[in-house]
């Protein structure tokens, strides 16, 4: 009977643990994805000073939770985020408007990608 | 490499874990949930093994829900008849009192070849020497021989054996059982003595001793390592 009731709660305890990672990294892709927007938009007014900052912040963000994220989520999504990443720094500090919108979009894309794939729905548990 | 060297060796521990919970059957007479649930685990914790891109937690996570999941299940079934019959079946009587039950025969979809291969495989060749074949649970064959055919006991001769009972193991390997010497009422002085008396060099050079309810000792010294 011991046997069960700690298997019983041994499940309990990793449902809630995966609510938790599924809140966390959805915090984080949420943050990541805030900052990517704040960027684009900033670019599209002509602030680059101001939108490379965010976009640096976003790699800042992801790089603090990198050890987090390579555990739970596959290795190559997380390179995936980092390299859209990179590449919008990238595209800012060239002061390439479209490029950086578009890279905005494909790191954002990504980020809702690795969030989904954590969160329960129809889509992701079939 | 590394990360391919320390997985394996978390992963193999964690499945050794998980199957020593799981309990003590042999894996041919799993029920049919227990052996999927070993199939799975060894498919499902060779993904972090085969990919490093994969997260540990992707085979360690299930591996957990699997074993948790059959605990649970072996508890239920343990509580409930009904539970027990529905997921395991019911054995199969295929010979019932020397006749071959054949509506039995393909429910269970087994043909005549079958059947005398594994009556067989339990010494029995005449299937007129046969009362009772049960195809049990787990897929293995049960067989009561009728009494004029199975061997003979001291029983039914009028014999009277000693019983020996269960023998104790008091030295394993060189190794001392202290919890045994102990059961058997005995200390180490008698187990020295014993062991000069029989020729052998103390616990370290003793490979083997063990001793049932007579008092009859099995000794085995240990051989030099070449």
């Amino acid at each position: 009977m011991k046997k069960e009731v700690l298997a019983g709660a041994a499940i309990l305890l990793l449902l809630v643990l995966a609510a938790v990672n599924v809140s966390g990294v959805n915090a984080v892709t949420d943050q990541v994805s805030g900052l990517v927007r704040d960027a684009c938009d900033r670019a599209a007014d002509g602030d680059w000073a101001s939108a490379l900052a965010c976009a640096e912040r976003a790699v800042s963000v992801m790089d603090r939770h990198s050890t987090y994220l390579h555990m739970v989520l596959r290795h190559d999504e997380f390179d995936a985020v980092y390299d859209a990443l990179e590449e919008l720094a990238g595209c800012l500090q060239s002061r390439d408007t479209d490029a950086a919108a578009a890279q905005g979009r494909i790191a954002r894309t990504r980020l809702a990608s690795a969030a989904q794939r954590e969160s329960v729905t129809l889509g992701s548990v079939f | 490499m590394a990360i391919s060297i320390i997985r394996t060796i978390i992963i193999f521990t964690a499945i050794a874990v998980a199957m020593r919970i799981m309990g003590k059957r042999q894996l041919g007479q799993l029920e049919p949930s227990e052996l999927v649930v070993a199939v799975l685990i060894s498919d499902l914790a060779s993904h972090p093994l085969q990919d490093v891109g994969t997260p540990l937690l992707y085979g360690l996570v299930p591996v957990i829900v699997l074993l948790c999941l059959q605990i649970l299940l072996s508890g239920a079934m343990l509580k409930s008849v009904r539970l027990r019959h529905l997921l395991c079946g019911s054995p199969s009587v295929i010979i019932h009192n020397g006749r071959i039950v054949q509506s039995e025969m393909r429910k269970n979809r087994l043909t005549i070849d079958e059947l005398q291969e594994e009556l067989r495989k339990k010494d029995v060749t005449d299937l007129a020497a046969v009362r009772y074949a049960i195809v049990e649970t787990d897929g293995s064959m049960s067989v009561l021989l009728y009494p004029e055919h199975g061997p003979v006991t001291p029983a039914q001769m009028g014999l009277h054996p000693a019983d020996g009972g269960l023998p104790l193991v008091l030295i394993n390997d060189g190794r001392l059982i202290g919890e045994n010497l102990q059961s058997l009422g005995k200390d180490r002085a008698w187990l020295e003595q014993t062991l000069r008396k029989h020729g052998l060099s103390g616990v370290q050079g003793t490979f083997l001793l063990t001793v049932n309810e007579q008092g009859e000792l099995y000794t085995a010294p240990m051989e030099a390592e070449r």
